[in-house]
């Protein structure tokens, strides 16, 4: 028999399609409010938000996506994120709402069927079949990474 | 547990070896100074005992090996010479290797340090080769101090001594045989032959007596004759002077001519004997004491307190506003007195994380030396202003680009002696490491008075790099500037020493992410200063708040010359973003412009007139909201990129304003003008 490996995964919605982050990277969720400018910085960052007296710079994870015409309405949220445990590593992420968190076998995760670039992602750790939907499991590592070139 | 108690003795074994490699420096500079030597050997013995203690048996036998040197040489059976502190220098290099690595089993590292422990050996083995001179002795040799002491006694037996029956001859034996000793016989109060009576005693004596005995031992010899005798006993000094050539000459010139030996004389021949040793000690060499009032603190405890106490001065200034806006006294009473307290926790907190530069220049003292014995350089290497105290976060980012200043200073400034001496300088060079307060900053001054740079082979240079434009007219300044650009390094090859292919911009860079600037001057064979201007501290600013399209900024209070509202602004030639004002014509720059904001507001802008340098250049916002004192948070990882921003600010409302690096705003939108590439 193989050995079960569970691992629980948070997924949101990027212009109606269905994405997710692996649960341990994520540090919190907040509705999206007024973010201070960070002027002359790449498009898709926002600029900073106080998170408890912290600076959380904020990106727009839609327009990294390629999402052209970005709405932002009631359901618009920002997942911080940390790819260590570092404070300077947070990072808020905007997406068009968040869904829902599941625990799931890892064997369950197949490879991506997604080739080629969406928009600055290039790479995804995997997908799973959920409820007739396909979620795309975003490596996070890679955001980073594009953030900080 | 055990570990615990491990890491605990590699902290404190570091302190040891830190404290002996200063030590050393000292001695160089001091070789007969036996305090220092004491303090060496001390710290050694800690080590190899703490060593043994906690397991490193290597390093504790190592240490062993040193520590048997430097005890021949505390007990002057051996002489300090070069050799011997190049490779003390070598073997504190080995123990801070050791204190990483504990105990080996790795052959490689064991043949190493047996080789190692040899090489020491051979150093304490050659004691019988060397004589016992210590340099500073000079041809005098050396009175071993064996805890014996020379005496000056003086015997003058009355006229009637014989008569008792007491012979004065058997006092000297007594003497004699206490030690070793030297007598003077005074036969100057012998009387004309026809008064000579035969029963009668008329010699006196002067006895220079070493030995072990006490001062009580000898006057027990004259406990008989007391009353028949004036004697006389006082201690010249330590150690055994009889066997100093001039004492002995002293003495045997006094006998022939019949000279009553003077104590004055005797002591004073003592100490020029035992050399400048002791004098020396007097004249000082002040050690630092050791402080015992400080405890060891975990610094990341000290950067949570920081940051806690930053927290608290932004929650106290929300307390402010609100108590402000609800207008009840007894809250407003209170908001102010927690005011009052957070600033005085903050200036606490603030001042615990400043540490003296000192900690720091022992290393570069240390790099002086090595590098200049490499390159056979004579260099001194003076520090003013080591007290000076600066933020813990400074000082670990200024390690590195001052490594490499002091090491472009050795490697490049500083010439050879026969050249130096060709242009009628020193063979020996200095570098002078200079630090001092200025306004709210710490200016660190690296001087050298080496061959210096010539601006117009700067500006070739630059040319050939295709930094600037053969055309470009420089100011001398700004030739210097160029220095400073990346893909500019002036040494043709790469040496050991420096240019490893990271060149003055890196400094620049790293000063830079300090909030600091560095600039160059030098004068052709005169030398070469580069000046660091640095913040005291990382996180807190007075500033400016100001409003630019609706987003708010803080401009550094320090950096503020004048603020002019548009009326009385009479704009010149806009288009080249020149202001004519009060007859002076200023550059300005167009926040809202450099910062890619929608022109919102227009007819009731604000001039801020800020130094840059020695110019002055305006700022256009669109209005200045008020003066603020805040704390300033790094922008993180992310935003690094950045540039004309320096951190952001979170205010009493809890919303942020981003802090304006002006320099670098400024200089950015200068370099642009000229930048050929990118």
């Amino acid at each position: 028999m193989m050995k079960e490996q569970m691992t629980s995964i948070i997924s949101f919605l990027i212009n109606n399609e269905v994405f997710a982050f692996d649960t341990l990277k994520v540090r919190s969720i907040l509705e999206f409010d007024k973010v201070t400018l960070v002027p002359n910085t790449k498009e898709y960052l926002l600029g900073v938000i106080n998170l408890h007296g912290n600076i959380i710079p904020i990106a727009d994870l839609r327009v990294m996506m390629g999402v052209e015409d970005v709405v932002n309405n009631v359901d618009t949220a920002i997942i911080v994120v940390s790819d260590d445990d570092k404070t300077d590593s947070l990072i808020g992420l905007v997406v068009d709402g968040v869904k829902e968190v599941f625990d799931l076998d890892e064997s369950e995760i197949r490879e991506s069927v997604m080739n080629g670039n969406t928009g600055l992602v290039h790479a995804f750790s995997g997908c799973i079949h959920q409820n007739d939907e396909f979620v795309h499991i975003i490596d996070l590592k890679e955001v980073v990474q594009e953030i900080e070139k | 547990m055990i570990d615990r108690f491990k890491a605990k003795f590699v902290e404190e074994s570091n302190d040891n070896v830190h404290d002996l490699e200063e030590a050393l420096l000292l001695l160089e500079k001091d070789t007969s100074n036996n305090e220092i030597i004491e303090r060496i050997f001390r710290a050694m013995h800690t080590i190899k005992g703490g060593g043994a203690m906690f397991g490193f048996n290597q390093l504790s036998e190592f240490t062993h090996h040193l520590e048997t040197v430097f005890d021949l040489i505390r007990n002057n059976k051996l002489a300090i010479n070069d050799d011997i502190i190049s490779l003390t220098f070598e073997s504190i290099d080995h123990i801070k290797h050791m204190l990483e690595m504990g105990d080996v089993d790795d052959q490689d590292e064991l043949d190493n340090q047996a080789a190692f422990i040899q090489r020491v050996r051979r150093v304490s083995n050659s004691e019988s080769d060397t004589p016992q001179v210590k340099p500073s002795t000079g041809q005098a040799p050396v009175i071993k101090n064996d805890g014996t002491k020379t005496y000056l006694i003086g015997i003058k037996p009355n006229e009637e001594i014989l008569r008792n029956g007491t012979n004065p001859f058997y006092l000297l034996d007594d003497l004699h045989a206490m030690g070793e000793a030297k007598v003077v016989a005074l036969h100057t109060n012998v009387p004309a032959l026809s008064n000579f009576k035969p029963i009668n005693s008329y010699c006196h004596w002067q006895v220079v007596l070493n030995t072990n005995e006490t001062i009580n031992e000898i006057k027990d010899v004259f406990i008989f004759v007391e009353d028949e005798c004036e004697v006389s006993i006082d201690e010249i000094g330590e150690g055994n002077l009889l066997s100093t050539e001039a004492i002995g000459k002293y003495i045997d010139i006094a006998s022939e001519q019949q000279k009553v030996l003077s104590k004055v004389d005797l002591v004073a021949l003592s100490n020029t004997a035992t050399g400048a040793a002791k004098k020396e000690i007097k004249k000082k060499v002040q050690l630092k004491e050791h402080k015992i009032s400080s405890i060891r603190v975990n610094s990341t405890k000290i950067d949570e307190l920081v940051n806690l106490v930053s927290e608290l001065v932004t929650i106290q200034a929300q307390l402010n506003l609100f108590a402000e806006n609800d207008g009840n006294p007894a809250v407003l009473a209170l908001a102010e007195n927690i005011q009052k307290l957070s600033r005085q926790l903050r200036d606490n907190a603030f001042s615990i994380s400043l540490i003296p530069l000192q900690s720091e220049l022992m290393r570069f003292q240390r790099l002086v030396r090595d590098l200049s014995k490499e390159l056979d350089k004579e260099i001194e290497f003076v520090i003013e202003g080591g007290d000076i105290e600066l933020d813990k976060n400074i000082i670990e980012h200024l390690t590195d680009p001052l490594m490499h200043i002091i090491r472009n200073s050795v490697d490049h400034g500083i010439e050879m002696p026969d050249e130096r001496v060709k242009n009628g300088k020193s063979p020996k060079g200095t570098i002078v490491f200079k630090a001092y307060y200025s306004g709210a900053s710490v200016m660190v001054e690296v001087m050298d008075d080496g061959k210096g740079i010539d601006p117009e082979f700067i500006r070739n240079k630059a040319i050939s790099k295709g930094l600037i434009d053969s055309k470009t007219e420089l100011s001398r300044k700004e030739i210097f500037e160029l220095v400073f650009l990346s893909g500019f390094s002036t040494k043709e090859e790469v040496t050991d020493v420096s240019g490893r292919g990271v060149g003055m911009d890196v400094v620049k860079k790293k000063i830079g992410e300090i909030r600091g600037e560095v600039s160059l001057d030098s004068e052709m064979g005169k030398g070469t200063t580069l000046t660091l201007e640095l913040p005291m501290t990382l996180s807190i600013i007075d500033g400016l708040l100001v409003d630019v399209s609706k987003n708010q900024y803080v401009i550094p209070l320090s950096s503020i010359e004048k603020i002019f509202a548009l009326d009385t602004v009479s704009f010149g030639k806009t288009f080249n973003h020149v202001v004519n004002i009060d007859d002076n014509q200023y550059p300005f720059i167009d926040l809202r412009e450099t910062f890619e904001q929608e022109l919102t507001n227009k007819g009731t802008e604000q001039l801020i007139l800020v130094k840059y340098e020695d110019r002055k250049v305006g700022l256009l916002v669109d209005q200045v909201i008020g003066e603020y004192q805040t704390v300033v948070k790094p922008l993180g990882r992310f935003l690094k990129k950045q540039e004309n921003i320096s951190g952001a600010s979170i205010m009493g409302d809890g919303t942020i304003a981003m802090v304006i690096d002006t320099n670098r705003l400024i200089h950015n939108n200068a370099t642009k003008k000229y930048r050929t590439k990118n």
